[in-house]
């Protein structure tokens, strides 16, 4: 059995969907339960493990969150949280999106509570024809339908469109 | 900026579940698939359980046209009120009978009203059996076991507090949307009794206290367990004196009884104490005693971080009190609200998309 300190230094490679690979440190990794879980299941850390949903910039993001996280769980936590909200400040709504894909696929439950919390506090006071299109969301109500819908709940509509 | 495709269910669904409910009810028009994701229960309970709670209170005022309220504490230097407004016939006579998910139960005489703040929703129960007896407790509660809410009414032929009197108990079942009677035992003593304090429910058993006169008596705490079907008085711990400020409320999931150390109108002193398991001899444990605080205070709940929350010795005050680290206290004013006149109950509410109203068949 190889001794810890040598575990430490293990790295591994991964590979985006747009055929980018970056070495990551073992302990960068194991935010992921994904790839805890790979790790676990005596994966030879030779490999390179594909991630074919996740696009090179997204992944650099994604380790990125990982690495602050990895480095600094004995630190601070209200230096993690700043470094949190630090982290998503500025981001597009496509970005945000998939951010909360990678972390879903990846298991990386502190990225995607904070990613998703993000977009849902963006939506939250939009309209929601705005939603529909943010969401790429087809419209398959009838008019009729429509006004019915929104007539169940009108009051939570009042200063909307 | 737009996202390239529409998210898979299951991530839509997490981002969802983070909305507050008056935007939900408005994306629900986004699509028809969204308005079937987010009407699905398993959406419902998983909006409950990531929704934030808050700190709510039921007031006494001593204003006439709107006797009593209900009001959020989001932290401790606001205070926003929770409308009912949208309930039927919520008139002064109106009374908040108990909360608990979100949903909150309102009574006058026997017409009985569950609603639904989060959605703006109620439900007119139908009348209970005896619906011409008088309501002497009702109690509102979930029951995690059947994944529904009850109502339970103790009901007898005339107001009176007095001893051994005939009595009537129903349970309304929200899923069934009927009353049924249930036959309580009386394990230990014939019912009797004087509320003066809205029922606390734990595990399908609700406590309240019970006094044969008012408002000095000598006071018992009574039980009905709605599952088992019994009723049960017991005593309070030895040391505790009848008293009108002695106060039944829920500590981090027990029940505790929050009782003046002596009748001292200078400073406040209570002790807390817990009851370890109901049915069992002897079941209290004294927890820590509350103060001395300067001046006459009236506690009447748990905040979850163990803050208990009282009316203050100036009309209007409400105040949290910190037992503290180290005997250290913190004791600050949570807010100020015109004519208070009784703080009735202190509770958890946060935002719950369940539907009250009947399905249409």
């Amino acid at each position: 059995m190889a001794s810890s300190i040598e575990n430490n230094n293990e790295k591994l490679t991964l590979k985006s969907s747009d055929g980018e690979e970056f070495l990551v440190e073992k302990h960068v990794a194991l935010q992921s339960t994904l790839l805890q879980n790979m790790l676990d299941s005596d994966c030879s850390s030779a490999d390179v493990i594909p991630l074919p949903k996740i696009d090179a910039r997204t992944l650099a993001l994604v380790l990125g969150y990982c690495k602050k996280h990895a480095d600094a769980s004995s630190s601070k936590q209200g230096e993690l949280n700043s470094f949190d909200s630090e982290f998503l400040k500025d981001m597009d709504m496509g970005a945000l999106f998939n951010l909360v894909l990678a972390a879903n696929f990846m298991e990386i439950k502190g990225l995607l509570d904070i990613a998703a919390q993000k977009i849902a506090d963006t939506i939250k006071d939009k309209p929601h024809q705005e939603v529909r299109e943010i969401f790429h969301v087809e419209n398959d109500y009838t008019p009729e339908e429509e006004a019915a819908v929104r007539e169940e709940n009108r009051w939570a509509f009042e200063g909307f469109p | 900026m737009a996202i390239v495709n529409e998210p898979p269910d299951d991530v839509l669904i997490d981002i969802l579940s983070r909305v507050p409910a008056k935007s939900i009810l408005r994306f629900k028009s986004v699509s028809k698939h969204w308005y079937f994701l987010v009407q699905n229960p398993s959406f419902v309970s998983l909006h409950r359980a990531s929704a934030r709670p808050f700190h709510c209170i039921s007031l006494e005022r001593t204003v006439d046209n709107n006797p009593w309220s209900m009001h959020l504490l989001p932290d401790q230097t606001s205070v926003h009120d929770l409308d009912l407004s949208f309930t039927p016939r919520l008139s002064k006579d109106f009374d908040h009978q108990g909360s608990c998910n979100g949903l909150v139960c309102l009574s006058l005489k026997s017409n009985i009203v569950i609603c639904n703040p989060a959605t703006r929703e109620y439900r007119l129960l139908p009348q209970p059996p005896y619906c011409t007896w008088h309501t002497h407790y009702l109690g509102f509660a979930f029951d995690s076991e059947t994944d529904d809410y009850r109502v339970v009414r103790f009901a007898t032929p005339r107001e009176t507090d007095d001893y051994r009197i005939d009595h009537r108990t129903h349970i309304y079942c929200m899923s069934a949307d009927s009353w049924k009677e249930l036959v309580v035992v009386a394990r230990n003593h014939d019912f009797t009794g004087y509320h003066h304090h809205p029922c606390t429910s734990l595990d399908g058993v609700f406590y309240w206290l019970s006094s044969n006169a008012y408002p000095y008596g000598h006071t018992k705490i009574d039980a009905v367990n709605t599952v088992e079907g019994w009723f049960e008085r017991r005593s309070l711990p030895a040391s505790v004196c009848s008293h009108l400020q002695t106060n039944l409320c829920l500590l981090n999931d027990s029940l505790a009884l929050v009782a003046p150390l002596y009748d001292n109108w200078l400073d406040t002193q209570f002790d807390v104490w817990l009851m370890d398991e109901y049915g069992v001899q002897e079941c209290w444990t004294k927890k820590y005693t509350i103060g001395p605080i300067l001046g006459s205070h009236r506690p009447f709940g748990f905040q979850p971080n163990n803050e208990v929350l009282m009316t203050g010795c100036d009309n209007g005050m409400i105040v949290s009190y910190n037992h503290g680290i180290g005997d250290i206290k913190v004791y600050k004013q949570l807010c100020n609200l015109p004519e208070v006149g009784f703080l009735r109950q202190v509770f958890q509410y946060s935002e719950n998309l369940v539907s009250v109203k009947r399905r249409l068949d």
